[in-house]
Order: structure tokens, then sequence, then C-alpha cells
């Protein structure tokens, strides 16, 4: 199901090649209709579609919650399952794992799950019938198109596949969804319990903008909401609370969602787990967006920003994508508003993709205990910020630059030395650099507004073509480290090692 | 539900646990100026929510890994891995794996 607001009326249809088949339009009453083709109203929508429900709030927000999750419990009615037979369907080949246990590759993704055992006839060796019981285990562990089987006579022996052409494999019978979808007019909703998305639902406000306001509790999500053969969207949600996810939803997208509470779009406190779905457009706030401790931002992040601090993998790990978050102004040279202690800081390990984000202090892979492999291209941050207090840096930082004076940036102050890891940077500025740190680390095109005071370019090392700044006080070399066409701040070219 | 990760191409698989940080853990893991000495204790704290998964388990994650692998044409040994994330739930695998290739960031999910 799509939706859009076009020319002031809310249309829909089924399948994305389908054209534009149904419209709706509100009264003076602000009450949903339907339309036909030429915009005449034809009648109350009744607050449902075939496979749709609609929600609007009536009264106060108290009555608008349980509006709400009634509504959520009709579009769960309104989820279609289709029992479809078990066929026979082409194998690419049988793994052996055990006498009776096999690794079935299919020619095409398998539409079957987990089931108990059932009875079918199959051809061992590509020519004889016989009857089998087949109990399936595990589905999708090595692609879409694999799972895991047992396989006996009816007696319970085991059975040798092979010998002849691959046989087909009789699959269970399985069961054919279509999702439903949860459309939420603007308003106030003030729900009393959790508003739990456990199933194939589609939620959208009707603007598809963030004003479908929850208050009281939270939003969670769970895995019974992510599907590779329906991915579900979140769209619109405003949450005073949090919006929890369960682990590993990667087939989910929220969009234009903003969620207030702690650890929003994160697993919620206390749980470990990977936050791998896909969030556009998003607002959270303290450790939000895959923060929190044991918990990995895996996800694609998109313009999400966060007003408040430890987000986008802050206190746990990074490994996912993230392109124009942060929520920071920059404007004039300054940041401000930007979330600070954020990007995979105060954390594990960092690794990922970071695009055009903007952190504020104690920003990207600054002060994790892990190893550091990201990306960074055209980020910016404060103070202390891109690999401050590192312990094993081996980032790439790309025209990364750290604003607001952006003192002790870039490799700073490595915890117990950083000796052995590789971090480059190329073409990054700040106010100090690498400051106190005796780095294998190689530096190109990098420049400090102030200084490198004490650091010192080890084996393996280098800065080539950098500024030293106009205070200076950098060491020297040691081992195989080198400084190449550097400039102190006398304004001599520095060759040492 | 079962959580596991592999942060790095040549690193083991770990598998996350609920652990619950004392009052005094929590105010370390939420202190903003913290010394050197405290830092390296983080780290330590940060392992508690680690454990190693069952001889099992890893087989399981290995060979779902390298079929993802052999599936997309990437060697194992040059991936440049960022983070594998895989949640065993109900005899049923989901998860993603993160990249950087010659075309940038990439992700297989399954």
């Amino acid at each position: 199901m799509a939706f859009r607001i076009y020319k002031g009326k809310f249309q829909t249809k089924a399948n994305p090649g389908d054209d534009w088949n149904m419209s709706y339009m509100f009264d003076a009453e602000g009450d949903m209709r339907k339309t036909d083709a030429a915009g005449n109203d034809i009648g109350s929508i009744s607050g449902t579609g075939s496979n749709s429900v609609y929600v609007t709030p009536t009264g106060t927000a108290a009555q608008n919650g349980v509006l709400l999750l009634a509504g959520l419990t009709d579009a769960i009615a309104k989820i279609v399952n289709t029992s479809v037979p078990g066929s026979n369907i082409p194998m690419n080949m049988y793994e052996q794992s055990g006498p009776s246990s096999y690794t079935g590759y299919a020619v095409s993704a398998v539409q079957f799950s987990v089931v108990p055992q059932y009875q079918a006839t199959f051809l061992p060796d590509g020519f004889t019938p016989m009857q089998v019981l087949i109990t399936i285990n595990w589905v999708g562990a090595y692609g879409p198109d694999t799972f895991e089987f047992d396989i006996t006579d009816l007696s319970g022996g085991p059975i040798m596949i092979g010998g002849g052409p691959t046989p087909l494999f009789p699959t269970p019978t399985s069961t054919l969804t279509v999702p439903s979808t949860l459309i939420i007019a603007p308003g106030d909703y003030s729900i009393a319990s959790d508003f739990i998305l456990n199933n194939l639902v589609n939620v959208t406000s009707l603007t598809g903008q963030a004003d479908v306001n929850i208050s009281t509790s939270n939003v969670k999500i769970q895995s019974g909401a992510n599907n590779s053969s329906h991915p579900i969207s979140v769209v619109g949600l405003n949450l005073t609370t949090s919006l929890w996810i369960e682990s590993n939803l990667s087939y989910l997208t929220f969009k234009n969602c903003k969620a207030l509470g702690t650890n929003s779009f994160s697993i919620e406190p206390s749980g470990t787990g990977s936050i791998s779905g896909t969030f556009e457009d998003c607002t959270g706030d303290f450790r939000s967006f895959g923060s929190g401790v044991g918990v990995t931002a895996s996800g694609l992040f998109i313009r999400c920003k966060a007003t408040s601090s430890a987000a986008f993998g802050g206190k746990g790990s990074t490994s996912g994508y993230f392109e124009h978050c942060g929520g920071a102004v920059y404007a004039q040279g300054y940041l401000t508003g930007a979330p600070s202690a954020s990007f995979g800081s105060d954390g594990v390990t960092v690794n990922g993709y970071f695009y055009y984000c903007i952190g504020s202090g104690s920003s990207f892979a600054s002060q994790n205990t892990g190893a550091t492999g990201a990306e960074f291209h055209y980020c910016k941050a404060m103070n202390q910020s891109f690999g401050y207090r590192n312990t094993n840096n081996s980032g790439k930082y790309y025209n990364c630059s750290a604003t607001n004076a952006g003192n002790q940036c870039f490799g700073s102050n490595a915890l117990s030395g950083d000796t052995a890891a590789n971090a480059r940077y190329y073409n990054c500025t700040a106010n100090t650099i690498a400051q106190n740190s005796t780095l294998s680390s190689q530096f190109y095109n990098c420049h400090a507004g102030l200084h490198w005071n004490g650091y010192i370019a080890t084996n393996g090392g280098l800065a080539y073509n950098c500024s030293f700044g106009s205070v200076g006080n950098q060491g020297g070399v040691t081992g195989t480290g080198k400084y190449r066409n550097c400039l102190d701040s006398s304004f001599e070219i520095i060759n040492e090692g | 539900m079962k959580d596991f990760k592999k942060m790095h191409k040549n690193s083991e698989w770990v598998a996350l646990v609920n652990y619950q940080l004392s009052d005094t853990e929590k105010q370390l893991m939420d202190k903003d100026e913290k010394t050197d000495a405290e830092l390296l204790l983080m780290g330590e704290l940060h392992k508690k929510f680690e454990s190693q998964p069952s001889t099992k388990e890893k087989e399981l994650l290995d060979k779902v890994y390298e079929s993802l692998l052999d599936r997309n044409d990437i060697s194992k040994e040059d991936i440049n891995l960022q983070g594998a994330h895989i949640t065993i739930e109900n005899n049923k695998l989901r998860g993603v794996l993160n990249l950087i290739g010659d075309d940038g960031f990439q992700q297989l999910s399954f």
C-alpha cells in the first residue's frame, strides 16, 4: 500500500505499478470521506479500508489514545494471511550435515518458515518417489534461498539424497501475507499502555509529517514487524516518550519520526543488540539512534538529528552509515546545537561510514575503548573530537574539521600510546592536532591553528605537507617516523626522519 | 533471542549479554571527564556485556558469514568489514553485514 496527498486529496494504491485509484477528502468537520475520480464526495469511509485502518482524534488526548490502540488492533486484524499449499520447488543442491540432516539451496528465495514435521512425496535419487517425513529447522540461515531440514522415511530411518538429478523439494504449506496500514490523523494521543508493533502493519501519519503526538507510554517495535518480503514503514510519529526497537530489524524504515524519550531509536535500556533499520529525517534525544551500553548502531541513518548528547552509537559501538546527521547549525564558522559525545563517543568499537555529519565536543571516536576503523568524510565537531584519547585508532578522516576553537582533536592524547594503529588524516583542520601523542598515524595536508604540541611521529608515522600552527611545539620523530614538507610556526619547512 | 557481532574480519564472534550495571558503574559510565584509569576501567565494563558463543553457535555464525560473502563475491581475506550483526530468535536468523568496498558503504541484510 502506498499513499500520497495530491491536489488536496489523499490517494492510495495497492502496488507500485498501479494507478492512484482511490481518493479521499476532508469534509467541513474534518472527517475523511471517499471521493470518486472527479473528486465528488461519495460517502464516509467509516474509519476503515479493505486492509487499512484510519484513526482520527475525536476527544481528549486520553480518548484518542484509546482509539489509537484500538486502531492498531484493528489493523492487525486486517493483515491478510492466505494459506498456500506446498509445492515442489527446484533446487540447486542439497548438502548433507548429518545422517538425516541437510541444508537445501533452492533456485530462488523460499517462502516457507520453520514448521513442524510434515509428510510428503520425495524422490531422493531424482527418480524414485517415496513417502518421507520432513522437519524444517532453519530458514534463511545462509541466504533467503537456503534452509536446513531433517528427512526420514516413515519409520524414522535416514534418507540419502543423491545418485541422480537434483530432486525437487516438497515445501510445506506456507502463508502468504499482505500487510495492513494504520493511518493516523494529526492530533494528540495519550496512550495508557505501550503501542507495540509486532506485526506487518505499516504505521503512518496522514500527512507524512511528525504530527501524531503520542504521550504517556512508549512505542515498541518488535521482530514480528520485520520481514524481508514485506518491509514495513513507520512514518510521522511524534513522541514525548521513547521509541524502542528490538535487535536487528533491518527491514523496517522510520521516516519523519520524533521521539524525545531516552534511548529512542535504540534498544530499550539495559538491553543489548544492534539497531539496523533505516532512519530518515528522524529526531531523537539522549542516547538515541543505536546508543547505549552493549548496543551497536548498525543501520542507515540519514538526516537524523539528536537534541541531546551521547547519540549515534554513544556509549556503544557503530558499524552503520551516517549521512548528514547530527542536528547542528553551522554558520559563520561556528557550530551550535550539535549533540556532544556522539558518533561512537565513550563507547567501544567505532566502525562504519560518516558522511557530512556534525557533532559537538567529544564526538567521532572520542574516548572509545575499542578499535576505530570507520571512515569520516566532511564531518565537523568541536573540542576533543576525532580520535581524542583513542586507544586503537585506524580510522580514516577525510576533509574533517573541528570548529569553535577545536582543541585536542585528530589523535590527540592517545591513551596508552597508539603506536600500533594506523589512522589516516587527509585535509583535516583544528586548533590543535595530535596533541601529546606519539603516533604511527599519517597526516596529509592537515593544518592546526595553534599547535601540534607534544606530537611525535613514530614507526610508520608521517606528517606530510602539514602546518604545525602559530605556536608550534611539536616534538621530533622517532624510529621510522617522518615529517615531510611541513611548515613550523616560524614558516620554516620541516623535514625530519 | 540471542545477539552476536563480529566487528573486524579477523576478530572472533561475540555474544551479547544483558548485564545490570551497579550504581557505581553507572556513575562511571555517565561521568564526563574520566581519568586514564577510569577510561580503561570503562573498557572492562563494556566487556561485561559480552561473552563467547558456544562452539555450535560459532559454527553456525561462521557458516552464515562465509555464505553471505560467497554469494556476494566478497573475499574473506580482503573484506573491509565494519560489522556483522546476527540475531537468532525461534530458530530463525536475521541481521546485517556492513562493509566498506570500492563503491563506499555497503549493507547486506538477511
